[in-house]
């Protein structure tokens, strides 16, 4: 939606003289105070003109966009009908535009042969505008008509032929369709057409070499997207490539944050994929070294994150309070510091902390869920089960409340609840079929063979070293609650051998509840204790 | 939005102008005037105007159009038909916007009168005239609706979506057929593309979340409510008390988050207050109604709060709230009503009738206090007669109250009138005539009128609804009580009092119960709830004494001429106030809230309510609601006060009494050039 708003304000700004037959004060007023973001006065000023002509095309355009913005698409609609009605047939910008512009509303109303009719429309109408060939080539994308996308980007390069969106977008294409080696080709065309497109190009032909299974290439390549000044939005992809190629990445990223130590960028890189993979001492030596006597809170918060990961809860507790004295105003914060007080155990302040963030966002589901798992861990029964009904209702149907829905079944059937705990392992069963906690949920339905079915899919799955470690934890649950305790304690020892469990988790896990007392079991709480104390970093 | 009032009215400019251009229209001042007077409802004048013009000029088809119009509205049909009629012959043909017109006004006028078949002629004439007025197929599915005639209705509404693709008009149709055929699905696609084209529509918030609660939906349902309160949409109560009755946890936990993100706005707590009064659990709603009052003094949430006082049998905080609500408004007889019935919830009869007698003084016409006095009477006091004598003036204010058929058949009854009691009683089922809206008490008519299994009959149906209703549980042991079934009786009035009922001086004393007075399960039932009732008052009011102690503050002013200036501070701003009696909330000018917002005494968070804006350059506009969080003076502090802007530069402070009064008893002594104001704090543990 911003895309596309900031996309008509641009070709409002070329387009403006010839929206308007004849220059008026109030339509020129109106688009200086619309370009200045007045758009109250604007629509007056609009209004006014409108009143003097009321086939004034240039004024029922303008009074679109407005309505657009604030999303009222049917009066937007009707005033763009009226545009597109009183244009003169000459007026092809001021009509490939309004055209544009309806598409834009078709769009967000979800009739695409509506859509696509009003871009046929537009590109009709200045068959040499490269912006509307652009906007219908990315529609037939969207819409899988890769043919057509091709037909219409191409189109732009017979008439711009640097142009480096359009390659990016035939490059797009050809990775849609498999063809990788096309891909890369046709991003590389794009790097050499127009530098100012280098993030996206990079960005792109990282996607091919994936593709392609060429994970250096892929890495490099998401390195010169984040260097080009990528941003947030590559780092998250960078997550995909470290599912199947952390090393090489790793490596390139602890260079990047040695070789260019002002561009935090690549800490947050180095952090995320390293927790991301399970692999958070990786990160840990350059995160300390960065974060030392400074406040950057970014740098902070990631700290604390890889430190509680490996087990340093004690660091990870202080590095998070001293944060947040810094800069009390991130609520963010105050969330993370209760996670962390609660695998820690220390249920008073972990309280104290959700509290204190759910003043200030009482509709987060998630902090509910995170307060009811400490009245859980507590023994206050009651309050978890209202926490996470709160949680459920604040979560569903967009958001995964099957974590909410699993313990609240079973905090109910231990109060004899049966009933009411089965609706919500057969909610979780219904909506979260192939998930690990949907294993859970079918062994306490009694579906042992389904349970079992969906662990084992899980555990042929290629995974990353922090989801096998949840897969394994899961496996070892069912096990318990199948009373295979000794497979348990196996599962349970791999599990800790991919990353750290907090003990107060495992204490306090339902599942695990007939290993208690169990040596072994006390012995694997035992451990992680203190793991970080034997964590080594592979430099 | 004011955006599209302004365009609304410029696209119809634009499309009359447009149609009006080769015709030539009646611009004679008289016609002008009538339109005008039209436009305005005002019909008699409208009426002399136009027949003026057709004194001058009798061929005029239009101004005879709009006497059919008016003849319409007034319900004169029949002349409605003939002005109809003759304007068609009369305006010219060319015209066809106009003769299309008067052929939709025979069409309703038809319609109304049950004439389908010249409405529906009349309607496609309309339409062949002028094929492309959404209007014209607008008001054809509407009477294809009154029909039942969906399909046909549907491809009218179509039809105006087609010609009017930005209206919510046609979708809105369509979704109502879809409502109307319990097609729960498409009435929500429906619903959900209204909101796309304008996302504040009250209409399809409300009609989306009932469709959604019939699709078990409820989160999203609860959405859809609280989305249609903010846009105060007619039937957003309605909605939430159809979610309520099938799920009570989501709707209630997304109002609860609601007023946790917005905490200066007293309407998320007071909704939360109203729904669990609808869902008979009073004492989670004086939770939210105190909490409301502490932030904001309100007459209707003192007036809720008696009632719900009332329903869990405190007496004493019922009658201090009505009395404040009634403080408010001393000619509001609706809050005496109440006041009767709490004193006649607390065994004061006299007082009870007094109120009577008083609202009865104020509005004498109203057949609803005498019934009120008429059952205090005859409940409480066994004067027979002068109950009997008011529910005869009931009757004869209004002969066809059911109410009060009822009760003076009661009464007859037990004054061994029974011939006249079956008059009346057979007079009520005459009446009722709405089907899916019975009265009351019907479960005790059949029972009066000797027919017992059909009263069994409607007891078995209802009292499984009414399993969480303790009056309506109430209502049915009486049922049961009056057949002679004792121990269904017995049970059912167990199960009222285990939901809460706590009326027990009206249980001692109404006569439907008469054959339980006796009975040893009866008198157990009384004793232990009348030691529940007690315990629970206890707790209460122990609480109340335990914790806190009165103190009296003296706080000095000075006066210019006739007003009283108090020295403040307001979020630590040093400044004074105006006392006024008079005013009863707060106002500021807007020049001192703009210095406070730029000198960060306030901020942007405390600008509230639907007047909440700043300008463009930041400042703050007349009418604007802010919140104060600390007012104090002299020592004491009003948290969350909320105050008006005035547009006067020079307006001062003003803090009204009611907003004072908060924090307690206020006195002025004149003469020490004091305010003292005695409050109640909390006690000091020792």
């Amino acid at each position: 939606m911003l895309k596309h708003l900031i996309i008509t304000l641009l070709l409002l700004l070329a387009c403006t003289p010839s929206l308007h037959a004849q220059n008026t004060y109030n339509f020129d007023r109106g688009v200086e105070e619309f370009n200045n973001g007045h758009y109250e006065a604007a629509m007056q000023l609009f209004a006014k003109e409108l009143q003097r002509n009321d086939e004034d095309p240039g004024s029922w355009f303008y009074i679109a966009a407005i309505y657009d913005r604030n999303d009222f698409l049917g009066a937007a609609l009707t005033a763009v009908n009226n545009c597109i009605k009183y244009a003169a047939p000459k007026q092809h910008e001021t009509l490939a535009m309004a055209h544009h512009l309806r598409s834009t509303l078709y769009r967000q109303l979800g009739d695409s042969a509506a859509e696509l009719s009003d871009l046929d429309q537009a590109v009709r109408h200045t068959p040499k505008s490269a912006d509307f060939l652009r906007f219908r080539g990315d529609y037939f994308y969207e819409h899988e008509d890769y043919d057509r996308s091709d037909d219409d980007f191409n189109k732009i390069l017979s008439i711009e032929k640097d142009n480096a969106y359009a390659m990016i977008a035939l490059a797009r294409n050809a990775e849609a369709r498999k063809q990788y080696d096309k891909s890369v080709e046709w991003c590389t065309r794009a790097l050499r057409a127009d530098p100012e497109m280098s993030a996206a190009a990079h960005m792109f032909r990282s996607d091919g070499y994936m593709g392609m299974k060429d994970y250096d290439n892929a890495a490099a390549d998401l390195i010169a997207a984040i260097d080009n000044g990528g941003g947030r939005q590559i780092i998250d992809r960078i997550n995909t490539l470290a599912d199947t190629a952390f090393t090489p990445l790793a490596t390139r990223l602890q260079e990047k944050v040695v070789t260019d130590p002002e561009n935090e960028n690549w800490l947050y890189a180095l952090g995320m994929v390293a927790i991301h993979s399970g692999h958070p001492a990786e990160a840990l030596p350059q995160l300390e070294k960065a974060a030392h006597g400074g406040d950057d809170s970014f740098i902070n918060g990631m700290l604390a994150r890889c430190l509680c990961d490996v087990g340093d809860l004690d660091r990870a507790i202080s590095v998070k309070r001293l944060s947040i004295e810094r800069d009390s105003t991130t609520a963010t914060d105050t969330y993370g510091l209760a996670g962390m007080l609660k695998l820690a155990e220390l249920n008073d302040e972990a309280m104290e902390a959700i509290n204190h963030y759910i003043d200030r966002e009482p509709d987060d589901g998630d902090a509910y869920t995170l307060r009811a798992d400490i009245h859980r861990q507590a023994g206050r029964i009651e309050q978890a089960i209202d926490d996470y009904t709160a949680a459920i209702v604040l979560l569903e149907p967009d958001d995964d409340s099957a974590h909410d829905r699993y313990f609240r079944g079973v905090l109910l059937d231990a109060q004899g609840q049966q009933a009411a705990a089965r609706d919500d392992w057969q909610y979780i069963a219904d909506n979260y079929a192939t998930q690990r906690v949907a294993a859970l949920a079918n062994q306490r339905l009694g579906h042992t063979d389904q349970a079992l079915q969906i662990i084992d899919s899980l555990m042929n799955k290629n995974e990353s070293n922090a989801d096998r470690r949840r897969t394994l934890w899961t496996a070892a649950s069912l096990n318990a609650l199948l009373h295979n305790h000794q497979q348990a304690i196996h599962l349970l020892r791999q599990a800790c051998q991919c990353g750290f469990i907090a003990p107060a988790l495992l204490r306090h896990d339902p599942d695990l509840a007939g290993l208690h007392g169990n040596p072994d079991f006390e012995q694997i709480i035992e451990s992680q204790k203190h793991p970080h104390e034997n964590t080594t970093t592979t430099h | 939005m004011k955006y599209r009032i302004i365009a609304t009215l410029l696209v119809m400019a634009v499309a009359i102008a447009g149609y009006a251009k080769d015709v030539k229209r009646p611009d004679s001042y008289n016609f002008k005037r009538g339109v005008e007077l039209y436009g305005d409802d005002d019909y008699d004048q409208a009426i002399e105007y136009f027949n003026k013009e057709l004194a001058e000029n009798p061929k005029n088809g239009y101004a005879t159009l709009y006497l059919g119009m008016i003849a319409a509205d007034q319900g004169r049909n029949g002349e409605a038909i003939t002005f109809a009629q003759e304007a068609i012959k009369r305006i010219p043909k060319k015209d066809k916007e106009y003769v299309s017109y008067a052929y939709l006004v025979l069409a309703s006028v038809y319609s109304n009168i049950d004439n389908n078949a010249e409405a529906e002629r009349n309607y496609t004439q309309a339409i062949a005239l002028n094929p492309d007025n959404p209007n014209n197929y607008a008001h054809r599915a509407a009477y294809y609706e009154g029909l039942e005639q969906w399909d046909k209705a549907k491809a009218d509404y179509r039809r105006v979506a087609d010609l009017e693709p930005g209206s919510e008009r046609g979708y809105m149709g369509m979704a109502g057929i879809a409502m109307q055929q319990e097609r729960w699905d498409e009435a929500a696609e429906r619903y959900d593309y209204v909101l796309k084209l304008t996302p504040t529509y009250g209409p399809a918030l409300v009609g989306r979340a009932k469709a959604r609660t019939a699709l078990k939906h409820y989160n999203e349902a609860s959405d859809d409510i609280i989305a249609a309160l903010e846009q105060n949409a007619r039937g957003a109560f309605s909605a939430m008390g159809q979610l309520a009755d099938s799920a009570l946890t989501p709707i209630s936990i997304k109002l609860r988050v609601r007023a946790a993100k917005e905490p200066n706005n007293v309407m998320w707590l007071n909704t939360e207050g109203l729904l669990y009064d609808y869902v008979n659990q009073p004492r989670k709603a004086i939770e939210k109604f105190e909490a409301s009052l502490a932030k904001e003094d309100n007459p209707s949430v003192n007036e809720r709060l008696a009632s719900c006082y009332m329903d869990i049998g405190d007496g004493k905080h019922a009658l201090e709230h009505i009395n404040k609500a009634f403080e408010a408004d001393t000619t509001d007889m609706n809050t005496l009503s109440t006041r009767s019935d709490i004193y006649e919830m607390m065994g004061d009869f006299d007082a009870a009738i007094a109120d009577a007698n008083t609202a009865i003084e104020h509005e004498p016409d109203w057949p609803y206090f005498y019934i009120k006095r008429g059952n205090i009477k005859y409940y409480h006091l066994a004067d027979y007669q002068g109950a009997l004598d008011d529910f005869n003036t009931a009757l004869t204010i209004s002969p066809d109250n059911m109410s009060a058929h009822f009760m003076a058949g009661r009464l007859l009854w037990d004054m061994d009138r029974r011939d006249e009691a079956r008059e009346h009683f057979q007079r009520v089922v005459e009446l009722d005539t709405v089907p899916d809206n019975s009265f009351e008490h019907d479960h005790f008519i059949y029972t009066f009128l000797g027919q017992p299994d059909k009263s069994r009959q409607l007891l078995a149906d209802m009292v499984p609804t009414h399993k969480n209703d303790p009056h309506e549980l109430y209502d049915d042991a009486c049922a049961y009580a009056l057949l002679g079934d004792e121990q269904q009786a017995l049970d059912v009035l167990q199960q009222a009092f285990e939901c809460g009922l706590r009326s027990l001086v009206h249980v001692s004393h109404d006569p439907d119960l008469a054959s339980l007075h006796d009975t040893e399960r009866f008198k157990t039932l009384m004793a232990h709830y009348t030691d529940v009732l007690a315990a629970e008052l206890q707790t209460g009011q122990a609480a109340d004494d335990d914790a806190y102690e009165e103190q009296i503050v003296e706080i000095p002013f000075t006066t210019e001429g006739k007003v009283c200036k108090v020295k403040c501070t307001i979020n630590g701003l040093p400044l004074h106030f105006i006392f006024d009696t008079g005013a009863s909330q707060v106002s500021m000018s807007n020049v001192e809230a703009t210095f406070m917002l730029k000198n960060d005494y306030l901020s942007s968070r405390d600008v509230v309510g639907k007047a909440n804006y700043l300008t463009a350059n930041g400042d703050i506009s007349e009418g604007t609601v802010i919140n104060l969080r600390d007012v104090n003076f002299g020592g004491l502090t009003l948290s969350n006060v909320q105050a008006s802007i005035v547009r006067n530069q020079v307006a001062p402070l003003l803090l009204g009494q009611s907003v004072l009064s908060k924090l307690g008893k206020i006195e002025i002594d004149n003469t020490r050039h004091v305010l003292k104001i005695t409050h109640r704090v909390k006690k000091q543990n020792k």
